[in-house]
């Protein structure tokens, strides 16, 4: 069930990423929408289960980017070797941290980008401004990226009363 | 000798320098996995269809308000203007005859008229670092993986998926884009190349042209894939070298690409032999202007 709750979240927020944010003016710096679900499956679930939502969500914004295939996928794995070491030292359930959590991925996210961009050679050469919003990005996700794990939680819980209470229905 | 912690450090260190230099090397060979990546974009091509069309609607509804105010109030300063345009067009008409006439005298080869594809744009790019679009037409509507994609401004990019109804376009913003230009006003070549924040670099630009802001830059149609003559920009920025062959051109393209809502696909590129070009994914060589 969690993985139809993981389709569906995921689904409608890669629908608003690239269909509905680009016509809005702040879609420079928008974030990926993917982070705080990827992380909210990271922390918050076990690997059986993490891992496969990854793979998922990595394979499908390689799908939609044009990219050098691999990189989204990439990406979500280093997060969640990342989350899964913090979750060792760290109370990653925390509402203070998780904040700060979510700008990481999304710093994380964008310096491998950035990386991937300079050991290019000189096929790729990361925009002027890419510094810029980055940080725009970053900030982004510190304000807003605690709402959205919030959300998933509180999404989650309401998703398996209501699978709970049809199952009690059925039987 | 080493401690466990230290080599944690230095095997996530050398697995971090391993995939980014992976990826670099797969963003180099520039388009070629498609892979299942298809069947994700079937099935979420038709969401993003209706997620695109529906906010269109609601723009279109909204700008159709404050087009009739506007619309009385340049109604007057159109009419003023219809009768200036009749009066150049009548010279035009003149001066089109008489190019026809001379074109003639010249032997001249008409070209054989392209065909264009409207296609409407659901999707863009996830990520902010790499620049392209889905369109809503595909292998299905006849659209194939090299062909040129315009708008009545100018060049938007080239096609290098395609699935059954849908396409995706790489703009020519983005920085694995690269068209064969030339600047209309000196006749200097170059390869039109993304650079970023819409903007565009004109590479291998002979130091010994004289290159002015604001001169327009158009395809050479040499690169097999778009057209001669189409618009690309204007020249935004002269950077003379120094030292080296090369002067650095900076374009501003015509095509405003977050505005953009239909795109055209030239269904009929110009040159046959220019298939292969555009098969392999990259209209022209960089390293040879």
């Amino acid at each position: 069930m969690i993985a139809i709750f993981f389709l569906l979240n995921g689904f409608l927020l890669t629908l608003i990423q690239t269909s509905l944010l680009p016509h809005f003016p702040i879609s420079r710096w928008a974030y990926d929408l993917l982070i705080p679900l990827v992380l909210y499956m990271i922390l918050f679930h076990p690997l059986r289960i993490s891992l496969p939502a990854v793979l998922a969500a990595g394979f499908l914004m390689d799908s939609l980017s044009v990219g050098p295939f691999g990189v989204y996928l990439s990406t979500y794995l280093w997060l969640l070797a990342a989350g899964r070491w913090l979750s060792r030292f760290l109370h990653t359930g925390n509402r203070l941290l998780i904040p700060f959590l979510i700008a990481g991925g999304v710093l994380l996210e964008n310096l491998f980008f950035f990386a991937t961009f300079l050991l290019s050679g000189r096929v790729l050469e990361p925009p002027p401004d890419a510094m810029f919003w980055i940080f725009e990005q970053t900030f982004g996700a510190l304000i807003t990226g605690g709402i959205f794990l919030a959300g998933f939680v509180r999404l989650d819980r309401l998703w398996n009363k209501w699978i709970a209470r049809l199952s009690e229905r059925n039987t | 000798m080493f401690s466990k912690k230290t080599l944690i450090v230095v095997a996530v260190a050398i697995l971090i320098v391993v995939n980014v230099l992976v990826l670099s090397i797969s963003g180099n060979r520039r388009f070629s996995f498609t892979g299942p990546g298809g069947v994700i974009i079937s099935v979420f091509g038709p969401f993003q269809e209706i997620a695109s069309r529906s906010i269109w609607l609601i723009k279109d509804i909204w700008r159709q308000y404050f087009y009739l105010v506007s619309l009385a109030q340049s109604y007057e300063i159109m009419e003023n203007a219809l009768g200036e345009a009749l009066e150049r067009n009548t010279r035009y008409t003149e001066v089109e005859r008489a190019n026809t006439r001379l074109r003639d005298l010249l032997d001249f080869q008409r070209q054989r008229p392209n065909q264009y594809l409207p296609a409407e744009i659901i999707g863009k790019d996830p990520s902010p670092w790499f620049k392209s679009v889905v369109i809503d037409k595909g292998s299905a509507e006849g659209v194939r993986k090299g062909l040129p994609v315009v708008i009545s401004k100018g060049i938007v990019g080239m096609v290098t998926e395609t699935w059954f109804h849908y396409a995706k376009v790489l703009l020519i913003i983005d920085q694995n884009s690269a068209v064969d230009a030339i600047i209309q006003q000196s006749r200097a070549r170059g390869i039109v190349k993304g650079k970023s924040a819409d903007r565009c670099r004109l590479d291998y630009v002979l130091r010994k042209h004289r290159i002015e802001v604001g001169d327009t830059v158009i395809s050479s149609g040499l690169d097999g894939v778009f057209p001669k003559g189409l618009r690309i920009g204007e020249v935004s920025n002269v950077i003379p070298a120094d030292s080296g062959v090369f002067q650095e051109v900076i374009i501003t393209p015509f095509v405003d690409f977050n505005r953009m809502e239909e795109v055209l696909v030239v269904i009929s590129p110009p040159a046959a032999d220019g298939e292969e070009t555009a098969a392999s994914g990259l209209p022209a060589d960089p390293e040879k202007p």
